[in-house]
């Protein structure tokens, strides 16, 4: 669905955000895009969204050039960005508005959302907190039955009740002809929910991988003590001991620490790639 | 383009701004109310067409601030994304910006105007001495074109500058007259030695002094016709295009 | 270079290039200026024979009408975009709006005449809501009909029978040197008429309504004697 080739990005001539850029996503699936700060997640995603344009390099989204905004790949995308507007309006009014605009909209899907959120539908959205902004904005996009979903750290401000809701409406609303595109610095809100994992840093892809690759090639492990075992890849000291990630010949499937995973691809880049990059052994019972 | 899809947007546009075009429209009958009771109150310091200069500030003032209100939206990065992002062709948002500034908001301008100004002329009981503001006398109606020159100027600017648009817009605005006066002018004497130009109005005319009398000097009645449709149609089109292609190229 | 910019720049290209020839067309008119002429600030307009002269508007500059060997009309140029006239019958029927002149600033003796109108003999000049002088007319008979708050200044007049119809709150002035055989006034509303500058033979005032003349002394005493 989102073709990336040789992606170039710069705000001016000496500040470049992304460079040669690669990336293919199919959809159905659930991406992580995780980074720093100025890593150029936001870049990446806007790129994708069509809100800014690739200064070298092609992008395309749904066979549509994203740069060319047409209507028919904007009624295919929903892109809620970290700060997310609402205007000035009571949902209803929202909604009469804005659902005309999306083909797929279903009323009854958002009026089920509002209600799992404790919404009132009567509500002005300027009133809502941030959080029910954000929840509020989170069900319309869901409800719009977008093919391409793209959600700028859509778990800040969310409660933790709220945050579980969220995951599991992204997992029901999930579909083969659907790809969703989260960003967040918050690793663990997504940990469950993703599918896909994009790790980014100054500007260009560490990682790209299936969390199922993932898991069958490295295997995450705590302990008490610091490893010993040739295995090792990468450890780092916890609150409750030591996090480890080693070499997985055996393919035991293990869940993926993403945090963990991601610290160490920040220092120890070639030494994950290399050992995701060997076939593991069948897994022996 | 798709008429629905503009109806949308200006549908959207109005319900978002309802509240503020309400508060907007009662001010509007209080500023014109106001300038009505200076100029009465004042009517002998006054003199000329009074009627036509409060029409005047009234037009400007509450059509650029309206026009400004177009695609405010891009004064805030997430609202600009929401705006981008809608369902509908550039093409389509800038037609339903335009729409608004102009039909729409000359259509309830001229009744406000025309409003308060019976209200006045009634109550001072001049209905029947002067009669009604007539906006078809002389060309004054022209300035109705060049209203929209000026909206094509504002939505340009509202989306050229980020922040404090109306401001930056009227100072450029203001900037460019003065750099297109003073050209002229320096055009005119260049071409005809010794001239001493008063006054001039580009594409338009100019005025001389000639021994202690200002002599003006107009275009031939043809020449005008060649030039009025370009100055008053071409250009305020070819300004609402220029938005087009900015509002296609912006980036947030 | 952007779209957006670049058609920005043709857009100031053009505007650029449309003044330079708009000016090179200005400076033809200007060349056909004689600067010598003393009514070089003056074009002509052609118009068809008429007796009647209708009026109406209500721009500040003076309309100067008078008695000449030959029938001409001359605007300032300035003004040209201001007036609109048409033949209707026998009448020539003048439309010379601007600023709509309050009736207190209509007198306006700082500028020069907007119109200057000079016709071999007039039976009739109906005059609405305009600053006029009327002067140098010298034949058997003339009908002055004003109306609105049109101000009128005659002088040099000699009519044989001169009648002046007054309405609203025009007025009218005799200023110097006029006079008439028969002078019939007939003043409604709240006009007013200054008769000081007129001598005539017979006079005939009719008034009504809040209408006023202002007389000078010998004049009222004249009039007096004649009543």
């Amino acid at each position: 669905m989102i073709s990336i080739h040789q992606l170039n990005y710069r705000y001016s001539r000496k500040r470049e955000i992304l460079s040669c850029l690669d990336l293919e996503m199919p959809a159905g699936k659930i991406y992580g895009l995780l980074g720093k700060n100025g890593a150029g997640k936001s870049t990446l995603i806007r790129n994708i969204a069509g809100m800014l344009f690739p200064t070298k390099g092609n992008c395309k989204v749904m066979d549509y050039e994203p740069k060319q905004r047409q209507i028919d790949f904007l009624k295919e995308l929903f892109f809620i960005p970290e700060e997310c507007f609402l205007p000035n309006l009571t949902i209803s009014q929202f909604i009469d508005i804005y659902t005309p605009y999306y083909p797929r909209f279903d009323r009854q899907q958002y009026q089920d959302y509002l209600k799992q959120f404790a919404i009132d539908p009567k509500q002005h959205l300027q009133a809502l907190s941030f959080g029910q902004k954000k929840k509020a904005m989170i069900g319309f996009a869901l409800a719009a039955n977008t093919r391409l979903l793209i959600m700028d750290e859509p778990t800040n401000g969310l409660d933790i009740p709220s945050k579980v809701l969220f995951r599991n409406m992204i997992t029901e609303a999930m579909s083969a002809e659907r790809l969703v595109l989260i960003t967040s610095h918050q690793v663990r809100d997504l940990d469950e929910l993703i599918t896909d994992l994009i790790i980014m840093d100054h500007g260009e892809i560490l990682l790209h991988e299936t969390k199922e690759d993932i898991s069958g090639k490295l295997l995450f492990e705590l302990t008490e003590e610091p490893s010993q075992s040739s295995e090792l890849l990468y450890e780092e000291k916890q609150a409750n001991g030591w996090a480890q990630i080693l070499k997985n010949p055996m393919g035991i499937s293990r869940p993926v620490d993403v945090e963990l995973l991601f610290n160490a691809m920040l220092s120890s880049r070639e030494t994950i790639n290399t050992a995701l990059s060997t076939q593991p052994q069948p897994e022996l019972i | 383009m798709s008429l629905t899809s503009i109806r949308l947007l200006i549908s959207r546009q109005f319900k978002e701004q309802m509240r503020v075009y309400l508060i907007a429209m009662a001010l509007l009958i209080g500023l014109l109310a106001f300038m009505f009771l200076l100029i009465h109150n004042w009517r002998d310091s006054f003199s000329g067409a009074v009627e036509n200069g409060v029409f005047l500030i009234g037009l400007f003032l509450s059509g650029g601030l309206f026009t400004n209100s177009m695609f405010r939206e891009f004064s805030n990065n997430s609202e600009g994304i929401w705006l981008l992002n809608i369902p509908a062709t550039s093409m389509e948002k800038v037609v339903s910006a335009v729409l608004l500034s102009t039909v729409i908001f000359l259509a309830v301008y001229l009744s406000i105007f025309f409003l308060v100004d019976t209200l006045y002329l009634n109550l001072t009981g001049q209905a029947n001495a002067k009669g009604f503001f007539d906006m078809f006398t002389n060309g004054f109606h022209e300035f109705i074109l060049l209203y929209l020159i000026f909206n094509g100027l504002i939505l340009l600017g509202r989306v050229s500058f980020v922040k404090h648009s109306f401001l930056k817009s009227m100072v450029v605005i203001i900037a460019g007259f003065v750099v297109l006066n003073t050209l002229n002018n320096f055009s005119l004497e260049y071409m005809i030695p010794d001239l001493s130009v008063t006054s001039s109005m580009p594409l338009s005319s100019f005025q001389f002094r000639q021994s202690g009398e200002n002599i003006h000097v107009q275009l031939p009645a043809a020449t005008q016709a060649m030039v009025s449709p370009f100055l008053w149609t071409l250009t305020p089109l070819f300004l609402w295009g220029i938005t087009w292609l900015k509002i296609k190229e912006k980036e947030i | 270079m952007k779209p957006g910019n670049m058609a920005l720049s043709a857009l100031i290209v053009i505007l650029l290039t449309s003044m330079v020839w708009v000016n090179t067309e200005l400076r033809t008119v200007y060349n056909q200026i004689d600067l010598t002429d003393k009514l070089r600030n003056y074009l002509s307009i052609d118009t068809d024979e008429y007796s009647i002269l209708k009026i109406s508007g209500s721009n500040g500059y003076p309309i100067e009408i008078h008695q000449s060997d030959r029938q001409e009309m001359r605007v300032l140029r300035s003004r040209l975009s201001q007036i609109e006239h048409k033949i209707h019958g026998d009448t020539l029927i003048i439309h010379f709006s601007g600023a709509r002149v309050s009736p207190s600033s209509l007198v306006n003796t700082a500028t020069p005449p907007g119109i200057m109108i000079s016709s071999t003999a007039l039976s009739e000049i109906i005059l609405e809501d305009t600053h006029n002088r009327v002067s140098g007319f010298d034949q058997s008979s003339l009908h002055l009909n004003l109306r609105g708050s049109s101000y009128t200044e005659l002088s040099d007049n000699r009519i044989g029978s001169f009648s002046v119809q007054a309405m609203g709150s025009s007025s009218f002035e005799f200023q110097n040197k006029s006079s008439a055989d028969t002078a019939l006034f007939r003043l409604k509303g709240g006009s007013v008429g200054f008769l000081e500058g007129l001598s005539y033979h017979v006079i005939e005032p009719i008034m009504e309504d809040s209408s006023l003349v202002v007389l000078s002394k010998n004049a009222l005493q004249e009039l007096m004697h004649t009543q």
